[in-house]
């Protein structure tokens, strides 16, 4: 090995930062339940759990861009469009299904620099007003080329072939695999020098050049990031659905997402499970009342806003933080 | 001239009709050099035009041998012009070693590809630059402090990690924007200390706005005094200091 010297006065966890004992056996007991709950759930559960896992990449992708460069994008809803239709085609039109994945997730990030490369210069709500009308951008097309996509009249999904494996459960698999690779690969970077540098480019845009950062450059490769995951999240959606329609992506999925969002909480991983959790439960509970549905989100939305800014993902700190408050009072009562 | 001298030659910049730096020269090398001056004096302008915030309309700005105008402000950055604010500016949900850590984000020799796919060599650096950032907080006393918040601590902790971070990667020129304002005079003790060793040990061009006249006339081996856009006197400390015509710029005219 040719590893430094360490340094005598620093602290181990400088040089060897390792995720505290407890995150990391959390982590290891989720996955091993999530690994084995086929045996216990039945085929419709097993969908749900499915489609909270699919929300949850295509969340984690808006919070890319929205929660750790601080940029209002909307068009992720029209990127989980993008993936979900053209991975079908492709794979219908004979490539393999995981070639066409990776196909279009990499002509997403291209997609995702054409969108970003003018938008990075814009602020606020002209971002969001642009960044809208480009996922609009996006339907539309799927909408006019119905030589390819069936246009509004719809598109069967051409399915996976599991082998003799049971689909749901081959599709749960597929939509944990992805969740993984999410985590083992982006999450990390999150949390390493990409995501520090990006929450740079958020908090302290003014003083990000000052040490060597663009902004714009890690603006667009947020763009382009969040893009990518977005249609990775659309083309396991697509197989879940088994078939496509332009409407499923309308404004309509781009508030749900942001309810997942801001509910679950902006800038934070687990928020976007959370928040995944939080839709998916309300969507099947209301599924005969469409229009309670949306009060429930409308009101969820603006008590986060209002109360809980860091989402359901802050809860925790909040309890903890209120908790050492109480006990500290009851301390320096104690004493008095 | 060495590559460590920074000189401003001649700039002019006006923001509309309000001409702010009109003419200024200046020549910092090595050392600690003050910029003072009243309020609206242009000492910050002078500093967004050095690191690249602020093209001005006509002058010339070189670091070495190297001119600055025209250069993206990041790239100034990378070049070795660190800086800090007169708020500071860090990142609140990041720990105060994280922060730290942004500073050398200019010595990254491998790039995100290689963050991504987790490569040994890239590991390596990141560890490198967490030891570096923490040694960089020693010097102020906050290495008990680097896995806390960075919205947590005080605004004295605060500013001296925003020193921390423009310092820890070695730039040629550090501009400090008034570093002590705010501060208690036990923390203005300990900044003065950690930065006079800091500039010692480093070889450092300093330059520090402050609006304690008495605090930069102890510390600094040279002053400015910038009023309305001019530079109206230089040299060493004490005889700027005694100055009549900083005195009034300052103070106003002495009647009679």
């Amino acid at each position: 090995m040719s590893t430094a010297e360490p340094i005598a006065d620093i602290p181990r966890w400088v040089s060897h930062p390792r995720r505290t004992r407890r995150a990391s056996l959390t982590r290891l007991a989720l996955l091993a339940v999530m690994l084995v709950l086929p045996w216990y759930l039945g085929g419709y559960y097993i969908y749900i759990v499915s489609l909270v896992l699919v929300y949850t990449l295509s969340t984690l992708g808006m919070n890319v861009m929205v929660g750790w460069t601080g940029q209002i994008g909307l068009a992720v809803a029209g990127f989980f469009g993008l993936g979900a239709y053209a991975t079908s085609i492709l794979h219908e039109r004979g490539f393999p299904w995981i070639v066409a994945l990776l196909v279009v997730g990499v002509f997403s990030a291209v997609i995702g620099f054409v969108d970003g490369y003018p938008a990075v210069r814009l602020f606020g709500f002209f971002l969001a007003i642009a960044s809208l009308a480009f996922g609009d951008l996006i339907l539309r097309v799927i909408i006019e080329s119905d030589g390819l996509t069936g246009g509004g009249g719809g598109y069967p999904v051409q399915l996976l072939d599991f082998g003799g494996l049971d689909r749901e459960i081959a599709l749960y698999y597929l939509c944990l695999l992805a969740i993984v690779g999410f985590m083992v690969f982006v999450g990390r970077v999150l949390d390493g020098r990409l995501g520090r540098t990006m929450r740079a480019v958020n908090n302290i845009e003014i003083a990000a050049p000052s040490v060597g950062i663009s902004p714009p450059k890690y603006k667009l490769i947020a763009f382009m990031t969040s893009g990518s995951i977005a249609a990775i999240a659309g083309a396991i959606f697509a197989q879940l659905l088994t078939y496509l329609n332009p409407d499923m992506f309308k404004t309509s999925l781009l508030i749900t997402m942001l309810v997942m969002l801001i509910v679950g909480g902006v800038g934070s991983i687990w928020g976007s499970f959370a928040g995944a959790i939080f839709v998916v439960f309300v969507q099947e509970w209301l599924q005969a009342f469409a229009v309670y549905q949306r009060i429930v989100f409308g009101v969820s939305l603006m008590l986060c806003i209002g109360l809980l800014p860091g989402g359901l993902a802050s809860l925790g700190d909040k309890v903890r933080e209120r908790t050492s408050k109480r006990r500290e009072r009851s301390v320096g009562a104690e004493q008095i | 001239m060495t590559s460590h001298t920074l000189a401003l030659r001649d700039i002019n910049v006006a923001f509309g009709g309000n001409k702010v730096l009109d003419g200024v020269n200046l020549t910092f090398s090595g050392g600690l050099h003050g910029l003072v001056g009243p309020n609206g004096a242009g000492k910050t302008t002078c500093y967004n035009v050095i690191s690249g915030y602020v093209t001005p309309q006509s002058g010339s700005v070189t670091l070495g041998d190297t001119p600055l105008v025209g250069v993206a402000a990041h790239e100034i950055g990378a070049f070795g012009v660190g800086r800090t604010f007169q708020t500071p500016k860090l990142v609140p949900s990041m720990t105060v070693l994280e922060n730290v850590m942004l500073g050398a984000n200019r010595t990254y020799t491998t790039g995100h590809v290689a963050e991504f796919f987790g490569s040994k060599r890239f590991r390596a650096e990141e560890r490198r630059v967490r030891e570096l950032a923490y040694l960089g907080l020693q010097p102020f006393g906050l290495a008990d402090s680097a896995r806390d918040k960075a919205s947590s601590v005080p605004l004295a902790v605060q500013k001296m990690v925003e020193i921390a971070r423009a310092v820890i990667t070695d730039p040629r020129v550090l501009l400090l924007d008034e570093p002590a304002a705010g501060l208690g005079a036990s923390d203005v003790d300990k900044l003065v200390n950690a930065l006079q060793q800091i500039i010692k040990e480093r070889n450092l061009t300093t330059v520090i706005i402050e609006h304690d006249l008495h605090l930069v006339a102890k510390i600094c081996t040279n002053l400015s005094v910038l009023h309305y856009g001019r530079i109206i006197a230089e040299g060493e400390p004490r005889s700027v200091v005694s100055d009549e015509t900083v005195i009034e710029a300052y103070l106003g005219r002495r009647k009679g």
